[in-house]
């Protein structure tokens, strides 16, 4: 356990909220500029078909229209699109802001609608005419990929999005041919949604004489909005100013702009006139990016102990038509981490990503997380097969601290990792035997009662695009300090733990600390907020530009004081020597010296008190955790309570472990959501059904059980030994949950293998 | 997500109210717009006027009148959970108030808004439907009386001409004590997948009446004979119920969408009729049952 | 058809304000456009996430469910209203803070002011019947453990008030 510091570790209270408690937060949509119009798109009834024309006549006539933008008005001039995360070259669907001689999904902007007032934008959005001759649906991944099916994106020549082939080895097939038992199953996910309470929306501004973009956006990432759009439109990126307000939410919806975002820039572009899109809710469920639906297949193969020998993976991802970022596949992160918390001699893992004429897949927390979903609830298949306890099978397989440093079979390096900790840890919190006990007894009286494991391994993200972040750290002449960073905070509370990391290291108070990001033309570059990097990242360089300035400061008092800087300590925002309170001097003082009293500085003393550090980070930190649900099943409506939730978390060195405990809740709803109520539901014609709230179920305070945590703390390699977790939440909770209600389900011979575990769901399976 | 244009007509009275429903061809009447202002949003409703009676305060309210009590249409519901006369004398009103809607749409959506509205899967509907409850409809020169069973014809569909407006709807005075109301509810949209509302008649340890509503099933709230057939006459005692709470959804046309099948509808309202009767049943006779 | 405006006055946070409106236009878009009271926020505008919900005559509503001219003559208070005039924060946005009841804050307003309702008329809740109250509002971020933590705190310190 680390000793935390005067911050470091401490769950001190929120910057962001009385401005946010108030009222005073300020989102996109609270933007106004002078002369701005507002956007509303034009979108395709129709899954598929050939778009053979677009009556705009009776929307441009409507007062109050300033244009009606068609593929043929807004692409000339518009260049290719290509994410800085995928490359330029990476597999991907064709790049199109608006729909262009065909449509290919029920929502598909086909025309953009500007006009002076938002109402009215609606009305002239409805006056527009499509004439689409339909053609047949893609929905089905499987006949997709077969011969006679229709394209997708003819211009591609197959649905084939992408594909991973199986690596086979001699050990792995050696595994499986001696294997005591092998068990194979099919796990299938469903399609569900991001859904941040605020949906995506910008304000963009041209200046046509300096030919500057101006974007104020809901974005994850203004480097990279600012990136796209120079790509786009070929403009330097130094003309254009990305800035982020507030942003509410985005669970990897808003890492990247979309169609939608781009065609509003383009329009602002051609028009020279500022326009708002600001999406509304049925749009933002239509087409506003899905996420999840996908199948995997595992197979194990187990000695006659229950240890792994040996896994074979396939995986099968539905994509959608227009999927963010790349080809929208998870395939390349899943096949890394599947190996996860245990000891898998052989992996093969094969994929195949198929673009289908739906709503394209988007980034959402933890997107490969079919890799821990599938692996979970095949260890409690594989338990249930050997007639051995979960609890115990994962004992067996578990990497413990003696394993380390481990190599997994796809070639992941862990050093700091806790599973087996971290899974004792959270039998121990949820009373695991006791349970047993309990459930035995209540079974005899016809209850169905069911207790889910949950162990993974979380990757910080920092490879290459994402491997590095900025902060400028800078004594203010008041002897107060800005913060300048290159984060993307909407939410994940960075506004505090950065001041803390930079309060702990510079030595100042906390509150002398003014937080500022989001706006591309004063802050650092960053890679945004997003694959739980921000921790490793994003306090690497907080902490690195914190220590540069602390030595600067010293190195200033040192000769002031006419002392060693060895001798010198800093704390509360003050300078003096070690046993000499007196001799502290302010750094509003130095401050003082340093930008107007100069001249009585000794020679070589420094001047300039402001730090630009970039921090480099390793590809991945591995964080993990174990999370443990107990549930009861009503067998007669399918009801599923969720009785207890506990979360085993080893993140590291927590920065603000209240803040990291908000992180896990958040995550686990979002799971529990998605496995209880959340179904984004396509019909057999491939018509979207579920686009309002009375549709797409989200889970109230009424639905959310209370969440329990467990902390192991075990330090990264890492300076400030922190790991990501911004995103596990998400990701174990569907399998816990899951492994949960079969074991409830477990007395009537039952084993669920497809999501969302539905009353109606559950109740069809317990009917004969 | 904005409505078309329309005009706006406030009404001061409701003789007013009805001159202005009179003299327009696509009207639509607005109380407390719950229902009305989503419909509008998504474009399903574009009336060319709509004539707003929020401000009638003589259409609100809760009183006795003889064997009745009337319940102004523009009563809320928040305003019917606060009531005593609803409180003491219909529990089963209470049970539905409690688990409709949300704090928010308590303090807007009104009695009469919600009948007029025709949702197949509203709770109250079940619960005036079990309490025999009558709706009264004003048109300019007339007003009519009809039984809430005659009301309700489908799916937002209901008696209601052009011209009128629900002005109130009304419940006896003296109810069955043994009621209740039982629902299995949706997460977020809090819209009952199945509702069922019992009131049950205890004397001598008979049952010698019963009436059983169902709600969220069909394309209308619907009463279901079989159930009140079965249970007539029937000890009153939990064994009586389940056979006859087996029979709830029998005849229905069921409701089958993404969230639940025909059947799975079906299936609760047994479920959910059996709960109903059991707790109908200890309130009218004051006997806890055995768990 | 000519659009047809309406003059409606109200008092917003204790000042009176008027504002020439479309009948259609909501008082949730009301209050953010002609009164810049972007405290209320709009995260689905069909009546179900709550974000947008304000006190009208005391009631917790939904703004987005309420056009402007429903609202012409009433007192109505948002989240801008309910802090202290001198500054600081009310019980509820404390609450709100030492428990962790926000992260991106978009829902925030909107629990808040339900809170504050509920809590006014309901000052001695169970756990059931506060997780009940707060069932009109969604959140995405926080599973609702700060948030319900946060009702629980400002039950318990009403009366301190």
């Amino acid at each position: 356990m680390t000793v935390a510091g005067r911050y470091v570790g401490q769950s001190v209270r929120r910057q962001e909220d009385p401005r946010l408690l108030t009222g005073h937060g300020r989102y996109v949509d609270d933007i106004v500029v002078p002369g701005m119009l507002h956007a509303a798109f034009v979108r395709s009834s129709v899954p598929h078909g050939l778009l053979r024309g677009v009556d705009t006549e009776a929307a441009r006539a409507l007062p109050g229209v300033a244009a009606v933008l068609t593929a043929a008005e807004l692409h000339p001039g518009l260049h290719p699109m290509w994410q800085t995360m995928m490359g330029q070259d990476a597999p991907a669907a064709p790049f199109r802001p608006l729909a262009d001689a065909d449509v290919r999904y029920v929502g598909d902007p086909i025309a953009l609608v500007v006009v002076e007032s938002r109402y009215i934008a609606e009305d002239a959005a409805e006056l527009v005419v499509a004439d689409i001759e339909p053609l047949p649906p893609v929905l089905d991944t499987s006949a997709a990929l077969g011969d006679t099916a229709s394209l997708v994106h003819p211009e591609l020549g197959s649905n084939l999005a992408g594909e991973l082939p199986a690596a086979g080895s001699p050990e792995l097939d050696a595994a499986f041919a001696s294997a005591a038992l092998v068990a194979t199953e099919t796990f299938h996910q469903h399609r569900y949604a991001c859904v941040p309470m605020e949906t995506r929306g910008l304000v963009a501004q041209w200046d046509p004489a300096g030919e500057q973009l101006t974007v104020w956006a809901a974005t994850q990432g203004p480097h990279e909005f600012r990136a796209i759009c120079g790509r786009v439109l070929g403009l330097p990126e130094p003309r254009i100013r990305v800035i982020m307000g507030d942003v509410g939410g985005g669970f990897g919806q808003k890492m990247f702009p979309m169609r939608e975002e781009i065609a509003v820039v383009a329009a602002t572009r051609q028009l020279g006139r500022p326009v708002k899109w600001i999406e509304d809710r049925n749009e933002n469920l239509l087409g506003g990016g899905h996420a999840r639906e996908e199948q995997m297949t595992v197979s194990v193969a187990a000695d006659d102990a229950g240890h792994f020998t040996g896994v074979r993976v396939e995986q099968l991802e539905n994509v959608g038509a227009y999927p963010f970022p790349g080809n929208g596949s998870t395939a390349m992160a899943g096949s890394m981490i599947f190996p996860g918390p245990y000891r898998i001699p052989a992996l093969s893992y094969a994929a195949r990503a198929v673009y289908t004429t739906t709503c394209g897949r988007c980034a959402y927390r933890g997107p490969w997380m079919m890799e821990t979903v599938a692996r979970e609830q095949m260890v409690d298949l594989l338990a249930r097969r050997l007639g051995m306890d979960p609890l115990e099978l994962r004992r067996r397989n578990v990497i413990t601290a003696e394993d380390l440093p481990f190599t997994t079979a796809s070639g992941m390096v862990y050093e700091t990792v806790s599973p087996a900790q971290t899974l004792e840890q959270a039998a121990e919190l949820i009373g695991y035997d006791a349970f047993r006990r309990e459930q035995a007894a209540e079974r005899e009286r016809g209850r169905l009662l069911g207790i889910g494991l949950a162990l993974y391994i979380e990757p910080s993200q920092s490879f290459g695009p994402l491997g590095t972040d900025g902060a400028t750290v800078r004594l203010e002449p008041d002897g107060r300090v800005a913060l300048v960073m290159g984060t993307a905070s909407h939410g994940q509370s960075l506004e505090t733990t950065m001041a803390q990391v930079v309060a702990e290291h510079l030595g100042c108070d906390l509150g002398d600390i003014t937080f500022v990001q989001g706006d591309t033309a004063y802050v650092p570059y960053g890679a945004g907020t997003g694959g739980s990097r921000s921790a490793v990242v994003a306090a690497g360089a907080a902490r690195q530009a914190a220590l540069a300035l602390r030595e600067r400061i010293v190195t200033l008092a040192a000769a002031v004081l006419e002392a060693a800087p060895s001798d010198l300590e800093v704390a509360s925002s003050a300078v003096g020597v070690r046993g000499d309170p007196a001799s502290a001097l302010p750094f509003a003082k130095l401050a003082g010296l340093a930008y107007f009293g100069h001249a009585a500085l000794p020679e070589g003393a420094p001047v300039a008190l402001e730090v630009t550090e970039r921090f480099k980070a390793p590809p991945f930190t591995f964080s993990n955790a174990c999370h443990a649900a107990t549930v009861e099943v009503d067998a007669t409506t399918g009801q599923v309570s969720i009785l207890r939730y506990v979360v085993s978390e080893d993140c590291g060195v927590m920065i603000n472990p209240m803040v990291v405990e908000g992180q896990i809740a958040g995550g686990v709803l979002q799971g529990i959501g998605g496995v209880l109520y959340e179904h984004m539901v396509y019909d057999g014609d491939g018509n979207p059904l579920t686009t309002t709230f009375l549709d797409y179920l989200l889970p109230t305070a009424a639905e959310a059980p209370a969440i329990e945590y467990g902390h192991v703390e075990t330090a990264s390699r890492l300076p400030g030994g922190a790991k990501g977790m911004g995103e596990g939440g998400a990701i174990a909770s569907p399998p816990a949950l899951a492994n949960a209600i079969n074991d409830a389900l477990a007395p009537l011979g039952i084993h669920l293998t497809r999501q969302p575990m539905s009353p109606a769901a559950i109740v069809a399976a317990l009917t004969p | 997500m904005f409505p078309a244009d329309f005009r706006y007509l406030r009404a001061e009275s409701l003789p007013h109210a009805l001159d202005l429903l009179a003299d327009g061809e696509d009207v639509k009447v607005l109380a407390g717009g719950q229902s009305l202002l989503p419909m509008m949003k998504l474009r399903l409703a574009v009336p060319e006027a709509v004539v707003d009676i929020g401000g009638i305060t003589e259409l609100a309210g809760v009183s006795p009148d003889g064997d009745r009590v009337r319940i102004g249409a523009l009563t809320t519901y928040r305003a019917l959970q606060r009531d005593e006369l609803i409180a003491a004398r219909f529990p089963a009103m209470t049970d539905a108030l409690a688990v409709l809607a949300d704090q928010q749409v308590r303090a807007r959506g009104t009695v009469g808004g919600c009948v007029a509205h025709g949702d197949p899967a509203a709770d109250l509907p079940a619960v005036l439907l079990a309490l025999d409850a009558s709706v009264t409809v004003a048109a300019r020169g007339a007003t009519r009386t009809v039984a809430l069973g005659d009301f309700l014809r489908g799916i937002y569909a209901t008696d209601l001409a052009t011209g009128e407006i629900v002005t109130e709807i009304s419940v006896g005075a003296a109810p069955p004590p043994g009621q209740a109301y039982e629902k299995f509810e949706q997460s977020a949209s809090h819209l009952p997948l199945a509702g069922v509302c019992a009131a049950l008649s205890v004397s001598d340890g008979v049952i010698t009446s019963a009436r059983v509503a169902v709600t969220g099933v069909a394309g209308r709230v619907f009463r279901s004979f079989d159930t009140e057939r079965a249970l007539a006459g029937a000890p009153a005692e939990p064994a009586s119920l389940e056979a006859s709470a087996a029979l709830a959804a029998d005849g229905a046309e069921p409701l089958s969408d993404q969230h639940a099948t025909g059947p799975f509808r079906q299936h609760l309202a047994r479920v959910l009729a059996r709960r109903a009767l059991a707790r109908a049943l200890t309130r009218a006779t004051g006997e806890v049952p055995p768990r | 058809m000519e659009t047809q405006v309406a003059q409606v006055a109200m008092t917003v946070n204790g000042t009176p304000r008027r504002a020439t409106v479309e009948p259609r236009k909501t008082l949730a878009d009301t209050l953010r456009e002609d009164f810049g009271l972007t405290g209320t926020h709009l995260g689905c505008e069909h009546g179900v996430c709550g974000a947008c919900t304000v006190l009208v005559d005391g009631a917790a509503i939904r703004a987005c469910l309420m056009f402007a001219v429903q609202a012409d003559g009433s007192e109505v208070v948002t989240v801008e209203g309910l802090a202290p005039a001198g500054g600081g924060l009310s019980a509820v946005q404390r609450a709100f803070r030492e428990e962790h009841g926000l992260q991106c804050g978009f829902c925030t307003p909107g629990f808040v002011v339900s809170l504050t309702a509920y809590l006014r008329d309901h000052p001695m809740p169970s756990g059931a019947e506060l997780r009940d109250a707060l069932s009109g509002n969604l959140c995405r971020c926080t599973g609702y453990q700060g948030i319900i933590a946060a009702a629980r705190r400002a039950a318990g310190g009403m009366e301190d008030q």
